[in-house]
């Protein structure tokens, strides 16, 4: 980390020098530029790549390489959750704790038709909960503060371009390595990062 | 991204190269199996009747169901789809030709509308709905149902075309505003086709929920054709640039979507009148759940709604077009069952009772209406190739 704070002094600071460098960050202005700025740190090895766009572009995640998300397993398993307890929940009280036949209606699996309404509701309820909910848990909310935040020029109007990162994590990384691949990509803005003193200290 | 309106794709127009052989085929199956129809339909009109009504609402329901989707098409404005509504145009344009056809109708109407060869003053049910179910009004209705969708669907061909020759977006707004205009009559209309053909074979029987039904499965069999359709012209070498893999998820999507709402709709209404269990209601479900008719009716639970829901569930075959055309056909055919049951158990009471002319309908107005619309593949481009979202439509991304 020393060496890496050494020469990130070349270039412009957000957050404080004392702490830890966290990413080198870059701006350009159209998503053509990102996307190919994307693929020559990948070609070159960096991993740890991230983007931050005002809308979402097309063909960026497919070259971010970013994974399938985990979003349709736990809706999934929301909705199998959901069937299961409707059932359960139907079932066992008109056939076990107090069986009730009203009109005629067999009270078993084979007056199914009555209990799929409840069943439908509660699997599209769960289902959606799970959506949700996992949308914002796997995006990393809630939370107070982001490193990026430290960055005036993104925390300020984080539309006045497209944004990236490499993170200082990413086993290649070297200041001067990645300031030179996003310079060559045409790169505007290039800042090292480093995180804010927390207050509690 | 780029500049889009440099890569308008070139208009294509169909070769007759690619159907050949197949095109005197269809049109050979038509000739054999319309006068095969005539010859068994002499022989026992009443079998007839009930078999030409099957054939003839199953196109029916798809060619209605193609006019829904250029209606959808322009109503929502939407980009996506601009690749495959010529198709949808050609498809639904068809509606002459299927009156034409279902001309038969008119002499054996009797036969498969009972309530025809009934006299009101005997019948007290009939004589209450006198004033709708009387035999004027009937095909006065049933004019206005195929006036009002052919004209429609011609009107949007027309447009549609003089747009090729001048590219001038009015066509598109006058399209748009005619989708306006058809929507709330088109839904009435649908709705009270569908009363008056397949609700109207037992007067006795109510479902205000059975033109949705109707209107689901004719959606749901039109987007299976429009596949098909869109893969055996893409497997010909042509609409590779209007319709991409994102089209295929698009479609993939669409075909999950409504077999979902097919679904629905066929639980609720079956639900609804299990709970109520109205004897006038039920004989519908009695007899289509009795009997052999009861393994057809568990195949349309199973085949036109578990099954393809399970198989469009995931993510990655959606977008596979060889797979979503299995699927497709597949749905197709259980659409056909579908309508199969709607009208052959009026008939056959007893039990699933399968008859050669029930083949034969099918093949006759399939057949005939299938060499048309190839006859007229080749007479205007593949695509609205000036369509103001053509651009839009060729970079589609999902």
């Amino acid at each position: 980390m020393g060496r890496d704070t050494e020469m990130s002094r070349h270039l412009p600071v957000a957050g404080s020098l004392a702490e830890p460098l966290h990413a080198v960050g870059a701006r350009f202005d159209t998503p053509d530029a990102l996307i190919a700025a994307v693929r020559s740190l990948r070609a070159a090895g960096h991993n740890a790549v991230d983007c931050y766009t005002p809308y979402p572009v097309h063909g960026l995640a497919e070259e971010l390489k970013v994974p399938k998300s985990l979003i349709s397993f736990l809706v999934l398993g929301g909705a199998v959750t959901a069937i299961a307890l409707a059932l359960t929940m139907q079932l066992v009280p008109s056939n076990l704790i107090y069986p009730l036949v009203v009109d005629g209606k067999p009270i078993n699996l084979s007056g199914l038709p009555q209990y799929v309404p409840i069943t439908v509701a509660l699997t599209l309820m769960l289902g959606a909960l799970a959506a949700v909910k996992g949308m914002i848990l796997l995006g990393g909310m809630p939370r107070l503060n982001h490193p990026m935040l430290a960055w005036d020029l993104f925390a300020k109007d984080a539309s006045r371009g497209f944004f990236l990162t490499v993170s200082a994590r990413d086993p290649y990384f070297t200041v001067e390595k990645v300031r030179e691949l996003l310079e060559l990509s045409g790169a505007g803005d290039i800042t090292a990062i480093h995180l804010e003193p927390s207050d509690d200290e | 991204m780029s500049d889009e309106t440099s890569h308008l794709p070139p208009a294509e127009t169909f070769d007759y190269k690619h159907v050949g052989g197949r095109f005197i085929g269809l049109c050979v199956t038509a000739v054999v199996t319309l006068l095969l129809s005539l010859v068994l339909g002499i022989s026992n009109p009443q079998q007839f009747a009930f078999s030409w009504l099957f054939a003839g609402w199953f196109f029916v329901t798809i060619l209605i169901g193609s006019l829904f989707w250029v209606i959808v098409h322009h109503a929502t404005d939407a980009a996506w789809s601009v690749g495959i509504r010529r198709q949808l145009e050609n498809i639904s344009c068809q509606l002459p030709l299927l009156a034409l056809l279902l001309l038969p109708l008119l002499l054996v109407a009797p036969k498969v509308w009972t309530w025809m060869a009934e006299s009101p003053a005997h019948n007290h049910e009939l004589a209450e709905k006198a004033a709708y179910l009387n035999i004027n009004f009937f095909w006065i209705r049933t004019a206005v149902y195929f006036l009002l969708f052919g004209i429609v669907a011609l009107l949007f061909r027309r447009n549609s075309l003089a747009q090729d020759k001048d590219g001038a977006a009015i066509h598109s707004i006058r399209n748009r505003r005619l989708a306006f205009f058809i929507i709330p009559f088109g839904a009435i209309a649908l709705t009270f086709w569908s009363f008056d053909w397949m609700m109207g074979l037992n007067i006795r029987f109510v479902s205000t929920i059975f033109g949705i039904y109707n209107f689901a499965g004719a959606v749901l069999a039109a987007l299976c054709v429009i596949i098909l359709l869109a893969n055996a012209l893409r497997s010909a070498g042509y609409l590779k640039r209007v319709l991409t893999a994102q089209h295929n998820f698009a479609f993939g999507k669409l075909l999950l979507a409504f077999t979902l709402f097919w679904g629905w709709i066929a639980f609720v209404q079956y639900m609804l009148i299990w709970y109520a269990n109205i004897p006038e209601e039920t004989s519908f479900y009695v007899l289509r759940s009795t009997g052999s008719w009861k393994v057809l009716g568990i195949l349309l639970v199973v085949g036109h709604f578990i099954l393809p829901f399970c198989l469009l569930l995931f993510r990655g075959p959606k977008a596979n077009a060889r797979f979503l055309g299995m699927v497709a056909f597949w749905i197709l055919a259980m659409h056909l069952i579908d309508v199969y049951m709607l009208v052959l158990p009026v008939l056959h009471p007893e039990g699933f009772h399968p008859a050669v002319l029930d083949v034969v309908s099918v093949l006759a107005i399939g057949s005939t209406l299938g060499a048309f619309f190839l006859k007229g593949l080749g007479d205007s481009p593949l695509w609205p190739s000036r369509d103001p979202r053509l651009a839009e439509a060729a970079n589609f991304n999902d």
